[in-house]
């Protein structure tokens, strides 16, 4: 989230088409609050979630964790991002796209996995004991396991987003700091920061809202979150009264998340929006620390991609019989999950296309308020959102329920901020005036905008709509509920198949969706380099 | 960008045009049971009746959640669910009609709703899973309550969030009252179990070693030996002196008063609970078959060891009771 200054269009109103674009989405994200508040209203049970210091302790808790995670994000995705695109790191171009990939990973996997390799007496303690003699490991449940299971899947958000940015970077900068004497690390704090302080604020922006939703990591990994005690309300009594309070707080606590990061937008140094890429920065040589860089890379792969991929490989081959029969089932899910999630990505990269061009071009009260609107369906569980969506399609449009239709609707409302940060990113830095230009040589308003404008914001296009295909293909509560009769995608099967303790066959539809990812990304990735080189040979 | 704006939404209205009928003769089901249990069994059913099944399958409490939400406008015509609480509650909600008597009377009492609107297909025993390389079953006490003495510090596992471990805490306090289900609970709590997210998570680890002994389920031992072989190191017992620790809690479906097609989600529940497929449940998923004359998997321990309590099922639908008992304790 780059700092919008009112340099784009100052006090212009936007084309009435435009604002309407802008207000039909965001009436669409406001759908699930419209439901849980009507939810809580009939009970009064707002009060009832927050009663006792029951409620005031996983308030705690989940503060505690969300900004935990969303700074480990940054504290490791802004190295990695740097390491792989301005350094002569050995390895450099597979480690980019594994470096993103742990992002693919369904956070109840990645838990999961964990456990099994690294618990107590998990496959580690079994594999060292003969030479230890250790006959436990420290516990990981609790606030450390939940804290570094969901800080290893949510570094790529801040990862991907410095990377789009160090894509675009202007060297000239750093090299007349340099001249005038700035020392490295002067250099790195007032030239650097600043430039990419938008990327990491977007970034771990998505970061916190998503460790408020999820689900999977802490209920096996045990630290009770709001998200966790909505699930029991629904799950264990059916109280949709107080899960819906419950739910109304995590939007509160949503909303606190994007102040804070709007506070921090607006004390950091602003980007110099306009300023024309004179020549990509030189490579920086990393000498002696290569390889220790490189270790550093593979220090994060290992827990975080190597680790659940190494127990699934463990558990396809402990399996008994070949998963022959499975196989067809398996494609079958396989492309009904890569259907959904490009229509996921396509439409939800459309939908936050007016909304960016709002908040980056017409910045006002009415667009910031639009801006949240849209990010608050990230902050809520899978299931609250499927379940508001079931709410309104029965209620207003049967025709449509469980339908793909419905489903890629849901999937939109739930991960929008995903397509929308991207997509701000890439358009702030273009100046106006490349429009205005444009506009004296005679080009209409599609021309200027499909010619000039949407051509230049590509990597943010492509990085929205990897984002949202990355995590959508690992979606499953709405998917669920709101997918047509007999529509089993790759997470529902890894979740079925691991309800039926057939670890076999969810390991297998696990590896697929890595591998389905792992592709996207690939040709995000190569879009990005497009744009021409990031980097200058070094010296 | 445009070209690919209209495309995909002229998929996705496409979809919907195409997903959103379904024939009035096709009877859709909710399913709260895994697939690879259930499949096999509604594609027997479609071929002998000749009725089209649309299945949704998910979490058991997630799908009655859905139908609460979809109020009249449910599409389902069948809940079949793995937790007879989950059923008590889409009864007392008014969601479920009354099923014939000649449905109902194919199973005993203690495994139906009292009024009769929905009915038990198989039986799944709660019991202490223990690990076979740290225990024999005589260390095992006779019941739940054995588990409170201080001896058992730090080697229990439990489920607390998990709704078969709630189901049996609400059958401790029908059968013994709040205060002393509250006393076993607190009696527990100063043991420090190590609680996990469900039954599967318990048996991966009592097998570790984790902890020694849980409190579970009894046919997940067999979907584990069935994945891991003899080897596995962790077995069950019924618990010997019976009471609330050896609950039979149901998988069981009802009729939605909303269903369509209410016939053909009758023939369904009495199609569940005919011989063939009461011995092919009993066979393939290690429950215990609730019509009369059934056999049980051998490898299971008979029904006349287990020592169930007599509790009728449909009088565990106080959950928010146990849930303030659980919440008080400090166990969820």
């Amino acid at each position: 989230m780059p700092r919008f200054r009112p340099v784009n269009r100052p006090g212009r109103r936007p084309p009435t088409a435009l604002a309407l674009a802008g207000g039909v989405v965001g009436l669409c994200c406001l759908l699930p609050l419209f439901y849980l508040a009507g939810r809580a209203a009939l009970s009064g049970a707002l009060a009832e979630a927050l009663r006792g210091s029951h409620g005031l302790g996983v308030a705690g808790r989940t503060a505690l964790l969300t900004v935990s995670v969303a700074a480990a994000s940054v504290a490791l995705g802004l190295p990695l991002a740097w390491l792989t695109s301005r350094t002569d790191l050995p390895g450099r171009r597979a480690l980019t796209v594994l470096l993103a990939l742990p992002l693919a990973v369904p956070s109840y996997v990645a838990a999961f996995t964990a456990v099994t390799a690294l618990g107590p007496r998990g496959l580690l303690q079994q594999a060292l004991e003969p030479w230890t003699g250790w006959e436990r490991l420290p516990e990981i449940y609790g606030f450390p396991g939940a804290f570094v299971v969901l800080a290893l899947l949510n570094y790529p958000y801040v990862y991907l987003a410095a990377r789009a940015r160090f894509a675009v970077l202007d060297g000239s900068l750093s090299e007349a700091a340099r001249v005038l004497g700035a020392g490295r690390w002067r250099r790195f704090r007032r030239v650097l920061l600043p430039q990419v302080a938008g990327a990491l604020l977007s970034g771990g922006l998505l970061s916190a809202l998503y460790t408020l939703s999820d689900f999977g990591a802490v209920s096996l990994l045990r630290y009770e979150t709001f998200t966790w005690a909505i699930y029991t309300h629904y799950r264990a009594s059916l109280d949709r009264q107080t899960a819906a309070g419950l739910s109304l707080l995590l939007v509160f606590a949503a909303l606190a998340v994007l102040a804070a990061a709007r506070w921090f937008e607006a004390s950091a140094a602003p980007a110099t929006p306009g300023a024309p890429r004179s020549r990509p920065p030189r490579r920086t040589r990393l000498g002696r620390l290569r390889w220790p860089a490189f270790a550093v890379c593979l220090l994060t792969l290992l827990p975080a991609l190597l680790l659940p991929v190494g127990v699934c490989l463990y558990w396809l081959v402990q399996a008994p019989g070949a998963p022959g029969g499975a196989a067809a089932g398996l494609a079958a899910a396989l492309g009904r999950t890569g259907l959904a999630a490009a229509l996921a990505a396509l439409v939800t990269t459309a939908a936050a296309l007016p909304v960016a061009f709002l908040a980056v071009r017409f910045a006002s009260a009415a667009t910031a308020a639009l801006r949240s609107v849209c990010h608050l369906g990230f902050g809520l569980p899978g299931l609250v959102v499927g379940l508001s969506l079931v709410f309104f399609a029965v209620n207003t449009l049967p025709l449509i329920y469980q339908t793909l239709g419905l489903l890629v609707f849901a999937y939109a409302v739930h991960s929008l901020p995903q397509a929308l940060s991207p997509l701000e990113a890439s358009l702030a830095p273009l100046s106006p005036r490349l429009d205005d230009a444009a506009r004296t040589l005679g080009a209409g308003w599609w021309r200027r905008h499909f010619r000039v404008t949407l051509p230049l914001m590509r990597p943010g296009i492509a990085a929205g709509l990897a984002l949202v295909f990355l995590t959508t293909v690992k979606e499953l509560p709405a998917t669920l509920m709101l997918a047509p009769t007999g529509f089993s995608t790759l997470a529902t099967t890894v979740w079925s198949a691991a309800e039926n303790v057939e670890l076999g066959r969810a390991s297998a539809a696990a590896l697929l969706l890595l591998l389905l990812s792992g592709s996207v990304l690939l040709f995000v990735l190569r879009e990005t380099r497009r744009l021409g080189p990031a980097v200058r040979p070094a010296e | 960008m445009k070209s690919v704006f209209k495309i995909s939404v002229a998929a996705a209205l496409l979809t919907a045009a195409c997903g959103g009928e379904s024939a009035p003769e096709t009877l859709t089901i909710y399913c709260g049971r895994g697939e690879s249990l259930v499949g096999p069994v509604v594609e027997s059913f479609t071929e002998e009746t000749g009725i089209e099944v649309e299945i949704r399958y998910g979490g058991t409490a997630d799908l009655a959640a859905q139908i609460l939400e979809e109020g009249a406008a449910s599409p389902a015509d069948v809940y079949y669910g793995q937790d007879a609480g989950a059923l008590g509650q889409l009864a007392d909600e008014g969601r479920l009609r009354p099923l014939p008597a000649e449905i109902l009377n194919r199973v005993g009492e203690r495994f139906r709703d009292p009024g009769g609107r929905w009915v038990g297909t198989t039986g799944r025993a709660r019991v202490f899973v223990y690990n076979t390389e740290l225990l024999t079953p005589e260390d095992l006490p006779e019941d739940i309550w054995g588990f409170t003495d201080p001896q058992w510090k730090n080697r229990i596992g439990w489920a607390p969030q998990n709704g078969s471990f709630q189901a049996f805490v609400t059958a401790l306090r029908v059968l013994e009252g709040e205060e002393r289900a509250a006393e076993w609970i607190a009696g527990m709590m100063a043991n420090e179990p190590r609680a996990y997210a469900g039954n599967t998570a318990i048996y991966q680890a009592v097998a570790d070693g984790e902890v020694e002994v849980g409190l579970s389920n009894h046919y997940y031992l067999f979907r584990f030996l069935d994945q891991q072989g003899e080897d596995f190191t962790a077995r069950t017992v019924s618990p010997t002196a019976g009471g609330a620790g050896s609950l039979i809690n149901i998988s069981g479906g009802g009729v939605l008063d909303t269903a369509a097609n209410p016939e053909a989600a009758e023939r369904f529940l009495s199609y569940l609970l005919t011989d063939a497929v009461q011995q092919d449940f009993a066979r393939r998923t290690f429950e215990y078959p609730l019509a009369p004359g059934i056999a049980t998997d051998a490898a299971v321990t008979p029904l006349s060891e287990v020592r169930p309590p007599d509790l009728e099922l449909g009088r565990l639908d106080d959950l928010r009771g146990t849930l303030d008992l659980l919440r008080e304790a400090g166990a969820i």
